[in-house]
């Protein structure tokens, strides 16, 4: 069976910045590494699609081998693999400095044409972070037309971080949603977004349900995710295989492209739910992704979706 | 196809101290300019920049007067970059931080925007160019994949360092991507950052060590200096009309550098071309507007410039 599920976008390596002060090791990471991880719990059959630095092959080219993932569409354009130190604070937002310039990111950045080259008739769905700009959405429109997958997209949704107003964001959205299948955000941003405090899940989950996009996958940090359809919505609390999360980096990103994967495959929504928590499950596990995803654990992943899949209800909406 | 200038386009805005402003925004980046320096002089030139779509209001009567060939611009997102200027009373710039700043115009975009050793390629393959110019940090990766492509189809090129790039700390790559280039530009500043020395004389004591057949050593409004192992020009600047907006100069002069080396002038001559390339893009904002119309008067002075020089 050839690749069926691309995790496209950049990679980024991070540490974290300790209460301490003292710093993690360095980690594999950015949304597109966490992304494949997510979905490489479920499957073999998937590939990342990025533009990275040439010192990518010591370390998450040492994790591809091992995980059996191909490096096919993994592209070698300056030196550095981008990197990151983070820094947490209360309530899940952190910090992030870089270690190279926003130039070095935006130049790494995949675009449509990496995205073309990388896919085929085969490839059912694809993750990929990405702001709003349109004229690269109507080039990954023309891409998606080609080959027909599905797409699930991770907003990239700075406020803080930038100048652009809810207003602007929301307009954009209107013209993007229609080019993608699925799209994530977290209560942060949905609470900026629709500026609804984050604890109002029913208030987001209605404005969530007015989008034109059929699935929206809706996390709310340590608590676990919402699946929002139009018509309904399902909440699945965060689920530890491993006990507590040692590092939520990436969880976010993990969960989303499982949700894709999960989606896709044909999965209900109490069942993507599910399925994106598992993934978060592993990958809070430990720095960085899980290291080695075996055949034990898809078999622990879809033991603990059938254990789990009951226990998740349909979100009664109260107004 | 004769000449390609790659890179970076911008959407300048300059304020200068005393109040004079653009007032609005003007066609630039280093791509543009550089290609403005060749064009000065030859057709044969194409611009290969990544674009925003924005580019099309005001390059398109910029385009259709001069016949541009616009084969080499590729538009791949929302907007360009937007650079804010402001002129200080020494003639040195920095970004104005009080014009508020779009998403679009974050750094990170300049980042997607930047011309890749693949789009260069797609040209170069073709066969038969001269010269490549191309504004461009240290990158090692970047530039073995520039290597190769100058080992495949046999062009010169020159290199006009990328500000970040000129430390000393970055020397080892320097002479890394020295290797690769035929010809280099830089500025006082980005010299003595280079070298950790202070003065025109201390630059180019080292300037003259470095492994690059040709180096334009340019000095602001005292003009530049044409310099190769043998011999040092210094050159003051040329004059068709008073000083209306620096920007650009040094990529417009870089350029018209790039054009006199490959059409195998001598240090003096390439030099006396990059000082005429500047002096035509001063004199107004933007890009030089009409190229026919300036041509011959260019070359006249070209001739009547390096005559006086070698008198």
């Amino acid at each position: 069976m050839g690749i069926e599920y691309l995790a496209c976008g950049n990679v980024m390596s991070d540490r974290i910045h300790k209460e301490d002060g003292s710093y993690s090791e360095w980690n594999m990471g950015g949304p597109a590494f966490f992304a494949l991880a997510g979905i490489r719990l479920w499957t073999e059959n998937c590939k990342l699609v990025c533009r990275t630095g040439r010192n990518f092959a010591e370390t998450y080219g040492k994790w591809m081998d091992a995980n059996h993932v191909s490096r096919e569409s993994v592209r070698y354009e300056l030196e550095n693999t981008t990197a990151y130190t983070l820094e947490y604070t209360l309530g899940g937002a952190y910090k992030a400095e870089g270690h190279q310039s926003l130039e070095h990111l935006g130049y790494l950045k995949t675009n449509p044409e990496d995205i073309d080259r990388a896919a085929s008739s085969e490839v059912k769905g694809i993750y990929l972070a990405q702001n709003t700009d349109m004229v690269f959405w109507e080039k990954l429109a023309h891409v998606k037309a080609k080959y027909g997958f599905k797409i699930m997209w991770e907003a990239e949704y700075a406020p803080k971080w930038t100048d652009m107003s809810r207003e602007v964001f929301f307009e954009r959205l209107h013209n993007v949603l229609p080019l993608t299948d699925m799209w994530s955000l977290n209560h942060n941003e949905a609470s900026h977004l629709f500026d609804i405090p984050r604890e109002e899940d029913e208030a987001i989950i209605r404005e969530l349900q007015k989008l034109p996009v059929e699935m929206t996958f809706y996390r709310v940090g340590s608590r676990g995710s919402f699946v929002v359809t139009k018509t309904e919505a399902y909440f699945c609390p965060v689920i530890k295989p491993f006990g507590e999360s040692v590092d939520p980096t990436g969880c976010g990103n993990n969960s989303t492209a499982a949700a894709m994967y999960a989606w896709v495959s044909g999965a209900d929504p109490a069942m993507v739910a599910v399925m994106a928590n598992i993934s978060a499950g592993f990958n809070a596990a430990q720095f960085g992704t899980y290291p080695l995803y075996t055949e034990e654990d898809k078999a622990r992943a879809v033991a603990l979706a059938k254990e789990y899949y009951p226990q998740v209800k349909k979100f009664e909406m109260k107004l | 196809m004769d000449y390609i200038a790659a890179g970076n386009v911008m959407l300048d805005s300059v304020r200068f101290t005393d109040g004079r402003t653009s007032n609005r925004e003007h066609i630039g980046g280093p791509a543009t300019f550089a290609y403005a320096g060749i064009r000065l002089f030859t057709d044969s030139v194409i611009q290969c920049s990544n674009v925003g779509a924005d580019y099309e209001e005001l390059f398109r009567p910029w385009i259709e007067q001069n016949e541009v060939d616009e084969r080499g611009i590729k538009v791949v997102c929302d907007h360009c970059n937007h650079s804010y200027l402001i002129y200080n009373p020494d003639g040195t710039y920095s970004g104005d931080h009080e014009v508020k700043r779009y998403r679009s115009d974050w750094w990170q975009d300049f980042g997607y925007m930047k011309t890749s050793p693949e789009e260069i390629g797609e040209f170069t393959k073709q066969g038969g160019v001269k010269g490549l110019y191309l504004a461009q940090n240290v990158d090692y990766v970047f530039w073995s994949k520039l290597r190769e492509l100058k080992k495949r189809d046999g062009f010169k090129m020159m290199w006009e360092i990328e500000e970040p790039s000129s430390y000393k700390r970055y020397m080892p790559a320097v002479l890394n991507a020295l290797e690769v280039a035929d010809m280099l530009s830089l500025n006082i500043n980005e010299a003595q950052n280079l070298f950790e020395v202070e003065g025109e004389e201390a630059c180019i004591r080292e300037l003259r060590k470095l492994p690059v057949p040709i180096t334009i050593f340019r000095v602001g409004s005292r003009g530049l200096y044409s310099i190769t192992k043998d011999v040092v020009h210094y050159l003051p600047p040329a004059y068709f009309g008073p000083v209306f907006d620096p920007t650009g100069s040094g990529n417009t002069s870089t350029g018209s550098a790039l054009y006199a080396y490959c059409e195998g002038h001598d240090p003096l001559m390439v030099g006396i071309m990059a000082n005429i390339g500047s002096a035509q893009n001063i004199r107004q904002y933007g890009v030089i507007p009409d190229f026919a119309a300036v041509r011959e008067e260019s070359f006249a002075m070209a001739q009547k410039l390096y005559e006086q020089h070698r008198a």
